[in-house]
This record gives C-alpha cells, sequence and structure tokens, in this order.
C-alpha cells in the first residue's frame, strides 16, 4: 500500500473512528482501525463487534492499494499531532510508515485477517432522509434515553417507521420524549428498531451536510445509516420497548405558552439554589404567570418570574430541572407546556414533531 | 366498682402463653427442646399450613409416663428443677414448666409418649382446655406432641399470622438454631407431608451451616477457637467480604442454647469495624461454653437473653477471638494513632508541625492558603484506647485504620471553643481550596494544628448525608422523582407484607410501592438523592432490612437504619478518586452537620495522629 492523504481529512476520519473502538475490551483486535487503499480512495474501518463504521477519505492519491491494520489511537495522535498538510501511508508487511516532511513513524501492526468483517448495507435502502432530519430528530430524543438500566430496551431509542415519517421515541422511565422526521424517500413496510445510544452518537459526530440524504436500511437485528463518506451498522437492543403511548397523557387542562428560551433561563437559574438531595424546582402557575423557585437547605433560595398568559385555576408543581432543560434545550420555539396535578406528568409540545412527558417531584 | 379477684387458671396459663408462643415458630422452639432435654436422637417435625392446622414434633427421647402425662400439660410442672439451687445451674432447655400447658390453653394439644421399658404408650388430649386421658395406646418409645388449631381462641393472633410461607419460614429459622447447637441429633423437617430437609446426626457443624445457608458462605467460613478464663469460643466467621445487609447472620449459642446478647453482639461488630461497610453486618457463627453458674437465663420467658456474672469477659473474650482470627488472615494490623495530645507543644514538636505543613504545602498545588490552617483537637476524640490494633483489607493497608475508644458515645470534649468547630472535633479553614491530599482512593490527609487529620471519605460522606436526610425528614418526607414507567421488584410474600405494613415508612422516605402481582412490587416513586442507584436492589436490600425476624423494632428505629442504607448507598465509596471540588465540598459540608466525627454506625470518620505520637513512634522522645 503506497498513499498521500490530506492529514485534516484523515484525521477527522481518525477521530470517527475512536468513537467506535473500545477502550477496554477482552479482544485487543478490536482496538485497531483497518486502513485499506484502494482507487476510490483510503477506507477506515473500525467495530466493536456491535457497532461498526467505514469512513472514506476521498483527499487522497493512491498509488498501490493494500491494506494495514495498526492500533487506532496510535495512528490517530501521530496524525492528529503531526504539522505536516498531507502524511505518505506505505506498509511493508504488517507494518505501518507514516511520513511526514521532518518525521517517520513506522507502527507494528496486526493480520488484517483477524480483524472481524463489519456488515456492510446491502440491497436497497428503506430510507432516503435528509442528514439535518435525521440529527434533530436523534438529538430530541437521544437524551432520555436510559443509560444502564436493567431494562435493557430502554438503553436505547426506539425508530418507528410509519411510511416516510420515522419517529424517535426514548425514555429512561421518569421522563418520555418523542420526535418525528420526515423521510425524502421510503419503500417497503413499516418497522421498528431499538437502536443503542452509541451508535446514534457515532451519526452526530460525523460531518454531513443537513441536506446530504442518508440510505437507512433495518433489518431485523441490524440498522445500517449510509452517508457518502461513512457507513454505521449497529446490532439492535432486543427487548420490549415500553409501550409510550399508555403513558402520554390525554387529560392535561392546563394549558401556557412561556418564550422557550426565556422558560430555559428561568428553569436554569432557578436550579442554581438546588443541591444533590433537593434537586427540584418548584413552579407555580397563576394569571400572573409562571414563578420558579427553589430551596437548598442551608445554602439558600430563589425566585424567578416569567409573564406567560394563563387563565387555568392555580397551581404548583415540582420537577428536576435538568430534565426540563434536556428538553428546553432541544425542542424548538413555539412550545405549549401542560398540567393535570401535582403528581401528575407535566407534556412539554412544540408542533406536532416533538413530545416531551415528564414526572414530577413531590416536594415537601 | 371492680373486684379484685384471683384469675381463673385457663387465663393464667393464656397470659403466660400470651408471653412464649407468638406464632407456630415458638410452638416449635418449646416442643424440640422438651425432646433435647428428653436425650432424643432423633426428632421429626412436620407442619400443615406453615402450622396454622397443625404442628407435629416426634422425638426418640425418654418419654413420658403415662401417670405423669397430665402432669406435663400442667402449669408450673417440670421434672427438671426442684430447687432454687437447681434453677441457679441449669443445664436443660426447659425449666420453667409452662411451655406445654401454654401451649395447651391456645390450641388442641395430643401428647402420645411411651418411656423406655414400659410396654405400652399412653395418649392424653387437650381440647378446649379439657384433659382427656390418659388413655393407653400403642406407640414408639418416645414422644409425638400434636398442636392442632394454634390460636383457635385468641382471635387477634390468629389474624395476625402471617401466610403459611413465611410462619414456615419462622420455623425453619428455630429448627436452623437448633440444628447448629446439636449437631448431633438428627433432624427432619416437613411441610404438607412433603420432606423439607433430612439431616443426619452428625459430628459437623459446617455441614449443617452449608445445608441452611449454602455451600458457598460455609466454604468461605474461617474456623476460630479460644479457651480462656473458664469460657471456651469455637466457631466460624465469614470474611468481612461476605457481610450482610441485616445482622440476622449472626448466630451466638451459650451451652447449647441460641441467645441473642448485646455485649456479643458488640463485640462482634467492633471486631469488624473498619472492615465492612457500616450499613453491613458480619457473618459469625459463635458457640459459646461456660458453667452454668456464670450466667442467668431466667431473664425473660422465651430464655433468648441471658444475664452475664460478667459480661465485660465475655465482651472482650469475644472480640479478642474475632480479633485475632482475623488479624491472622493476613489482614494487614493498623498502627494505633493518637494519643492525647499535649496542650502546649515543645520546640521540637513545632518544628515538626512546620516541616509536615511544609511538605503538604508542597505536595499540591491546591494548598496554597492553607498555611494558616488551625485545627483544633479534642483529646477525647480517639483517646488512648488500651484495645489491640483493628484490622485493616489488604489493599488499603498502608493506611492506618481505626483503633478507637470502645465506647464511642463518649463525648469528646472540644478545646477549642470557636463556635464553628462541632464539638470535639477538628476545625477546618472554611476559605480557600482543598486542603486535604487523598490517598489509596480511600482517605483525606491534612493537617491539623498538632498533627496530622486522616479522614475516611466513605464513612465522613455517609455521615453528612444521613444528617442531611434527617434534617429533611424534619420538615417532610424526602423530596422523590415520580417515575412515569413504575419499575417492578419481584419480593417474597415476607417481603410483600412489609411494604404493606411499611407503607407510611416509605413514604417519608420518598418511595411510594405498590402490590403489582402476588410477588411483584411496583416502585412509582423514587428519592431524588438516590437517582444513580438501582431501583430493585435499593427496595429489595430495604425490605430484607425490615423483615429481620425477632425484632419488633419502634418505627423510628427502622427509619433511621434504612436512612443509615441510603447514606451509605448514596456516599463515594472506599476507591473512588475524588475532586478537588469534591474533596473541597466534602470538607466544606463536614461543618454543616453535627457529630461528624463519627459516621452514623458510630464508625469515627476522622483519626488524628499528633505531632507526639509521631514522635513516640519515630523514637524521637522519651
Ligand atoms: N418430648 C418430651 N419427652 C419427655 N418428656 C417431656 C417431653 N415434653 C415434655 N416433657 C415433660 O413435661 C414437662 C413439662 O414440659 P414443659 O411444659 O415444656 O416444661 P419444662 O420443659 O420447662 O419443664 C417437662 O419437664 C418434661 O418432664
Ligand atoms: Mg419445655
Amino acid at each position: 500500500m503506497k498513499a498521500i492523504c490530506d492529514r485534516v481529512m484523515l484525521n477527522d476520519a481518525l477521530n470517527a473512528a475512536l468513537t467506535v473502538t473500545p477502550t477496554r475490551t477482552p479482544k485487543p483486535i478490536l482496538q485497531c482501525v483497518r486502513v485499506t487503499a484502494e482507487k476510490a480512495g483510503l477506507i477506515l474501518t473500525a467495530y466493536d463487534q456491535e457497532l461498526g463504521l467505514r469512513y472514506r477519505v476521498k483527499e487522497v492519491e493512491v498509488s498501490k492499494p493494500g491494506e494495514v491494520l495498526v492500533m487506532a489511537d496510535r495512528l490517530a495522535a501521530i496524525v492528529r499531532d503531526s504539522p505536516d498538510e498531507t502524511l505518505a501511508l506505505e506498509t511493508d508487511g504488517s507494518t505501518c510508515h507514516v511520513r511526514g516532511a521532518d518525521s517517520h513513524f513506522q507502527i507494528y501492526g496486526q493480520d488484517v485477517r483477524e480483524f472481524p468483517p463489519v456488515p456492510d448495507l446491502e440491497g436497497e435502502p428503506d430510507l432516503k432522509i435528509q442528514a439535518g432530519a435525521l440529527r434533530s430528530g436523534i438529538e430530541r430524543t437521544i437524551f432520555a434515553a436510559a443509560r444502564e438500566s436493567t431494562r435493557y430496551a430502554i438503553n436505547g431509542v426506539l425508530w418507528e417507521k410509519r411510511g416516510k415519517r420515522l419517529q424517535f421515541i426514548a425514555t429512561d422511565g421518569r421522563r418520555l420524549a418523542k420526535a418525528a422526521a420526515s423521510a425524502d424517500k421510503a419503500v417497503g413496510s413499516d418497522a421498528e428498531a431499538i437502536v443503542p445510544s452509541k451508535a446514534m452518537s457515532t451519526f452526530l459526530r460525523l460531518h454531513v451536510a443537513p441536506d446530504e440524504l442518508i440510505d437507512v436500511k433495518m433489518t431485523a437485528n441490524q440498522i445500517i445509516l449510509r452517508s457518502d463518506r461513512a457507513t454505521i451498522s449497529s446490532v439492535l437492543l432486543e427487548g420490549h420497548f415500553p409501550d409510550y403511548e399508555k403513558v402520554v397523557p390525554t387529560d392535561c387542562d392546563k394549558k401556557i405558552e412561556p418564550d422557550a428560551a426565556e422558560f430555559l433561563s428561568a428553569v436554569k437559574r432557578a436550579a442554581l439554589l438546588t443541591n444533590e438531595e433537593s434537586k427540584g424546582v418548584r413552579i407555580a402557575l397563576s394569571s400572573d404567570g409562571i414563578v420558579f423557585s427553589s430551596r437548598a437547605p442551608q445554602q439558600g433560595e430563589a425566585t424567578i418570574r416569567l409573564a406567560a398568559k394563563y387563565s387555568g385555576p392555580a397551581m404548583e408543581i415540582g420537577f428536576n430541572p435538568t430534565f426540563l432543560m434536556d428538553a428546553l434545550k432541544v425542542c424548538g420555539e413555539n412550545i405549549v407546556f401542560e398540567l393535570k396535578e401535582p403528581n401528575k406528568p407535566g407534556i412539554l409540545r412544540c408542533g406536532t414533531e416533538f413530545l416531551y412527558v415528564v414526572m414530577p417531584v413531590n416536594l415537601s | 366498682m371492680s373486684n379484685i379477684r384471683r384469675l381463673d387458671p385457663d387465663l393464667v396459663n393464656k397470659i403466660a402463653a400470651g408471653e412464649v408462643i407468638e406464632r407456630p415458630a415458638s410452638v416449635v422452639k418449646e416442643l424440640i427442646e422438651n425432646s433435647l432435654d428428653a436425650g432424643a436422637r432423633r426428632i421429626e417435625i412436620e407442619l400443615v399450613d406453615g402450622g396454622a392446622s397443625l404442628i407435629r414434633v416426634t422425638d426418640d427421647g425418654a418419654g413420658i409416663a403415662a401417670d405423669e402425662l397430665p402432669l406435663a400439660v400442667a402449669p408450673h410442672a417440670t421434672s427438671k428443677i426442684a430447687t432454687v439451687e437447681d434453677l441457679m445451674r441449669v443445664e436443660t432447655m426447659g425449666f420453667r414448666g409452662e411451655a406445654l400447658a401454654s401451649i395447651a390453653s391456645v390450641s388442641h394439644v395430643r401428647v402420645v409418649s411411651r418411656p423406655n421399658g414400659v410396654e405400652a404408650g399412653a395418649e392424653l388430649s387437650v381440647v378446649d382446655g379439657r384433659v382427656e386421658g390418659p388413655h393407653p395406646c400403642a406407640a414408639p418409645v418416645g414422644t409425638t406432641v400434636d398442636v392442632r388449631n394454634l390460636f383457635y381462641n385468641v382471635p387477634a393472633r390468629r389474624k395476625f399470622l402471617r401466610g403459611a410461607g413465611t410462619e414456615a419460614a419462622h420455623v425453619t429459622e428455630q429448627i436452623a438454631r437448633v440444628a447448629l447447637a446439636c449437631p448431633n441429633v438428627a433432624l427432619r423437617q416437613s411441610h404438607q407431608g412433603r420432606v423439607l430437609r433430612h439431616l443426619p446426626a452428625s459430628a459437623d457443624r459446617r455441614a449443617r451451616i452449608a445445608d441452611f445457608y449454602g455451600p458457598e458462605l460455609a466454604a468461605d467460613l474461617i474456623p476460630l477457637r479460644r479457651q480462656e478464663r473458664g469460657l471456651l469460643l469455637e466457631g466460624w466467621l465469614a470474611p468481612p467480604a461476605s457481610a450482610r445487609v441485616t445482622p440476622k447472620w449472626q448466630y451466638v449459642f451459650l451451652n447449647g442454647r441460641y441467645i441473642a446478647d448485646r455485649f456479643v453482639r458488640y463485640a462482634v461488630r467492633e471486631a469488624f469495624r473498619g472492615l465492612i461497610e457500616p450499613s453491613r453486618h458480619p457473618v459469625v457463627f459463635l458457640f459459646l461454653a461456660t458453667d452454668p453458674q456464670a450466667f442467668d437465663v431466667n431473664v425473660h420467658p422465651t430464655k433468648i437473653e441471658v444475664r452475664w456474672r460478667d459480661a465485660g469477659l465475655v465482651q472482650s473474650q469475644v472480640l479478642a477471638v474475632l480479633r485475632e482470627t482475623l488479624l491472622s488472615r493476613d489482614l494487614t494490623p493498623a498502627l494505633r494513632p493518637s494519643m492525647p495530645a499535649p496542650q502546649a507543644l515543645p520546640p521540637r514538636q513545632e518544628a515538626v508541625r512546620e516541616a509536615i505543613a511544609d511538605y503538604l504545602r508542597r505536595a499540591t498545588p491546591t494548598l496554597r492558603g492553607a498555611a494558616s490552617l488551625d485545627v483544633a483537637t479534642g483529646p477525647g476524640a480517639a483517646g488512648e484506647s488500651g484495645l489491640p490494633p483493628a484490622a485493616v483489607s489488604g489493599d488499603r493497608s498502608s493506611v492506618p485504620a481505626t483503633a478507637p475508644s470502645p465506647d464511642v458515645s463518649a463525648p469528646a470534649q472540644p478545646v477549642d471553643s470557636a463556635p464553628a468547630a462541632p464539638a470535639g472535633d477538628g476545625r477546618w479553614i472554611d476559605a480557600g481550596p482543598s486542603a486535604a491530599l487523598q490517598f489509596h482512593n480511600t482517605y483525606l490527609v491534612a493537617e491539623s494544628s498538632d498533627g496530622l487529620i486522616i479522614i475516611d471519605q466513605h464513612a465522613l460522606h455517609e455521615r453528612v448525608l444521613y444528617e442531611q436526610f434527617r434534617e429533611r425528614l424534619v420538615s417532610g418526607p424526602l423530596e422523590s422523582q415520580r417515575l412515569l414507567i413504575p419499575e417492578t421488584v419481584e419480593v417474597s410474600s415476607e417481603q410483600m407484607s412489609a411494604a404493606e405494613q411499611h407503607r407510611g415508612l416509605f413514604a417519608r422516605l420518598g418511595v411510594e410501592l405498590d402490590a403489582f402481582g402476588p410477588n411483584v412490587l411496583a416502585v412509582q416513586a423514587f428519592p431524588v438523592a438516590l437517582s444513580r442507584m438501582n431501583v430493585a436492589e435499593f427496595v429489595r436490600d430495604a425490605l430484607d432490612r425490615l423483615v429481620e425476624p425477632g425484632q419488633q423494632e419502634h418505627p423510628e428505629t427502622l427509619i433511621h437504619a434504612l436512612l443509615d442504607m441510603m447514606a451509605c448507598k448514596a456516599a463515594v465509596k472506599a476507591g473512588d478518586p475524588l475532586s478537588a471540588e469534591e474533596i473541597q465540598s466534602l470538607l466544606a459540608q463536614r461543618h454543616l452537620v453535627d457529630r461528624s466525627s463519627n459516621c452514623p454506625h458510630g464508625r469515627p470518620t476522622t483519626l488524628r495522629l499528633t505531632i507526639h505520637d509521631l514522635e513516640r513512634q519515630f523514637k524521637r522522645s522519651t
């Protein structure tokens, strides 16, 4: 293998690969990245046996195709710290040489044949969707997914394909976020998949233009996302995703439409005086608008007023401010906040594309 | 106007039964003890419906002669003691002559017995208080006692009985106690006609421990033995890692009788102090043997408590054997820190103090501004204890652990009267950056005016959280996050009823539990402060703590036990690396709580090593 490569583009590719390679694994070979030089460019492959990434660097001149398998973090560090505009990559058996204007690194690699094969998108994609729409659907839900729940299925985001509409649902048992996006093209029947968070955060880290079309293919146990440069494949989470429609209340009779940015700012400031064991921010609705208050024993109290139109009966309810902020940061502008009772869930809506159900905290 | 009158004897028996006969397990205990007293080599225990319908205990012991059968069920009739002197040296399990009479007053009893060498057996029944018999009948050598319809005439008690499973579990606990005390007696236990356990006579107590508590626990046990000053101590302890969330795994026997003794219990806790998390309890099996005159069992009708002639001796012997055993297991001994501090430091100690201050200043950049650290010392805070050094577990070996005074409740006396100083404890400079170093991700070390302070990060954080929770509880229930999708927890039927019974207590802690199925609880709300914790695990541990048998604890005691557990689970652990901010915030919170010098279980959070100590240890002073 012999290739001359744009350093910045190679650096991007390696950073993407590093989000996939596991830091701790019983199989050290998975900490390697496979570098394949072919006519169309340089392809980097990383895989942790659940999540795979294939990333094509096009800004490269390949004079001799070939392949090498090297430790991903080593190669990434060399490329990151190099002052050069371009780097020359060359193999000699399993050794990879990286040359810059003033440098020569030899990295001892491993046998490429030992690296497990990574699934690829085969056949027609089920969906073609704009990268910006996909990104927004993920960003508006991924934060609500559980992290280390013993209920395995909720450690990911449920994707529902309904015709051209793609819905994303995530919950950690305390709140639930649902977002929707429209695909440009859809074939085949409706489908569902629970996608692990790591696959989606890998997608979020790719540099993709918002209007670029992403191919999506969902099989029984795999999801594959393909952009012009990158292909992400991931196994799906198994298990039963809770029946989310049941937990979305339909009887909220108290509605208020505050300005989203002001709402976020108020919650954020009220949260300044909370602590570990008294996290809750109190929200009081009255005809004067909303009053946010908090209290941390031994530290102090906060009150923030927000003008908003409200004509229902006065009520008070407590929320974990983090839960509100998480959603307010991503929801969009025109929001409706709906409540029923102090011990019943609240709903945050933004248009028909975003819905957030959040359980209150009992304040004393 | 009421008249004073003598109570009818049946009523007297019923009142006596109230003290001793609480549930089927108490009946089983009394009957097995009678069999043991009769020299039985084989005892069979059969139950129907958890004992509510039938309890039958059969033995191959000495039997009761036909003409003595009526006496056996009569109150205050016993073959075991005759004089006050006898009472002073009881060696039998029974001696009150009350059990059979009490049982017969609250159930339908039938006794069939044949002494060895007698041709025929005899049978006697007590039905609705009327004695029928004795009639001759065919019977094997030994005695069979049937107890039917327990509490048929005490509806309050009958209603109080739990499900068959729970009652059977209590019975098993009683059988386990006898099985461990008397391994040479064969035991057979059945329920609803199904044999649950068949234990052949054996010399091996450990095999019986394996039978009841699993081979894993038994395999890990470390044997112990000590004989001194008329007290023989034998048994096993489980290594600290096997500690449990409840203290019920401390089996203590005295001359073959299971006892619950606070002196022994204290010694056990003391021996393991610093080796296990404060919310956990050691597992021990201790068999004590001593002259019957060295204690009095006639304290409580159930004879589960004893009054020692010399409780201090027993406590120190138990402590000594446990410590010896723990130490011999390569649990590296700790140095003994902290002698009383002198009021004024002589010049050379002043110089050492300077040197330590200097070292700490250089050792960490965050110590800038800490030169004026001024920590007052209470001489009683961790004074000369006279106890052997405690042990620390291997991985934290290089850091001294605790060797506290045995009387942890003794108030320490503050020397410094600065208002911010918690009683008897150090005072930290409020402002400025963290003035402590973290060692082994477990201890924080900082300078004090007369030496060093070593803080157990887990113990201190636990104390801080505990106090915060406690304070919160005064103003209402703990803040709790409601769950959108309730989390389900599988529980035993006993745990289920505990959840029901202690609903109010859970509510105060911010935990809302609903029955969701026969053995499933749904958690509807969970405390905010525990948000990172595994919900199911917490609920199960909490219920475990609440169903400890034999502990009719006051709700306040229980709630504090649970607060302990919460604080322990939420606190940073030994081995957690802390950032400078976290250290600082932990040290800052130290002022905010009372009694920060000890963790909720009384384990010290802070040790001091004075310059005086250092001088002595380095042999620099005389
Ligand atoms: N299983 C048994 N075998 C032989 N004798 C028994 C048995 N159970 C009871 N007895 C006799 O009945 C008496 C009364 O028993 P109990 O009421 O339990 O009083 P205690 O055990 O305190 O003497 C005993 O002292 C004993 O003589
Ligand atoms: Mg008896």
